[in-house]
């Protein structure tokens, strides 16, 4: 989960945080496949940072 | 960050997953391999109440992960962009938290979602909600333009997800909001799974 945050804060993103996990495939026919594969739905939020914290980032 | 294994293209799957979600904005009822509709909208965290309130077309075909508007935290006439807006359930439910003076742009790349949207937007008489046709890695939008970006259940779908993501902030204003559901694996996959379109969708 960590790794899929890193991407969203590699495109650019600040205060990416997450939220809620849903148990999508309960309950429907595919729901083995989902447990089998360890599937999860998980909401995350994020923000575009300001133009003075951009600025802020240092460039190598 | 594309995560394809060997021997599918991105293009490959692109048309897949264009011809499979135009299947379910034909024929929702059918069996596509993960779950569509209104009970499992209700499912996922959308309230009945707020479901019956608005045109049927629209949770009939939803394939969404889970509820994103509540956590985008809208108010009166920002710009929100509804990316793989699907059959258009977010766009209607950002639509109300925006309202007349608010602009919905709903985005998705199959032509059959885009035509269940548009009748959909009109049943619910929300002149403020614009459904168009176009690729979410390329979006017919200004940079800035938006205040918030709604995305439920494409990453997990597109073989890009860096260039989704870098879309997106491209078009929000700093300072904008991305609210997001996904689907992800929390283990790896087994050895010999993920190599065909079919897995693409399981």
């Amino acid at each position: 989960m960590e790794e899929y945050l890193d991407v969203v804060r590699g495109a650019g993103f600040a205060d990416v945080e997450l939220g809620e996990m849903v148990d999508v495939f309960s309950g429907s026919p595919h729901e083995s496949d989902a447990r089998e594969f360890e599937t999860r739905g998980v909401g995350f939020s994020a923000r575009k940072p300001g133009r003075q914290e951009r600025s802020d980032v240092p460039t190598t | 960050m594309s995560q394809l294994p060997d021997g599918l293209s991105p293009d490959a799957v692109q048309a897949a997953v264009r011809e499979r979600y135009s299947g379910v904005a034909a024929e929702p009822a059918r069996d596509f391999g993960f779950p569509v509709g209104r009970a499992f909208a209700e499912a996922v965290g959308y309230a009945p109440e707020l479901l019956a309130a608005l045109p049927a077309e629209a949770a009939e075909a939803f394939a969404g992960v889970a509820c994103p508007v509540p956590r985008a935290e809208l108010h009166p006439g920002e710009t929100v962009v509804d990316l793989g807006c699907g059959a258009g359930l977010d766009s209607l439910l950002a639509a109300r938290a925006v309202g007349e003076t608010g602009h919905v742009i709903g985005v998705d790349f199959a032509p059959q979602m885009v035509e269940r949207a548009r009748r959909v937007a009109n049943v619910a008489r929300m002149p403020q909600v614009e459904i168009r046709l176009a690729d979410g890695c390329a979006l017919p939008l200004a940079d800035e333009s938006a205040d918030a970006v709604l995305v439920n259940g494409i990453f997990n779908l597109n073989p890009d997800k860096t260039a989704l993501l870098r879309e997106a902030g491209r078009v929000l204003r700093p300072g904008g909001r991305l609210v997001a559901a996904e689907i992800i694996l929390t283990a790896p996959l087994p050895e010999g799974e993920g190599h065909s379109l079919d897995d693409w969708f399981r």
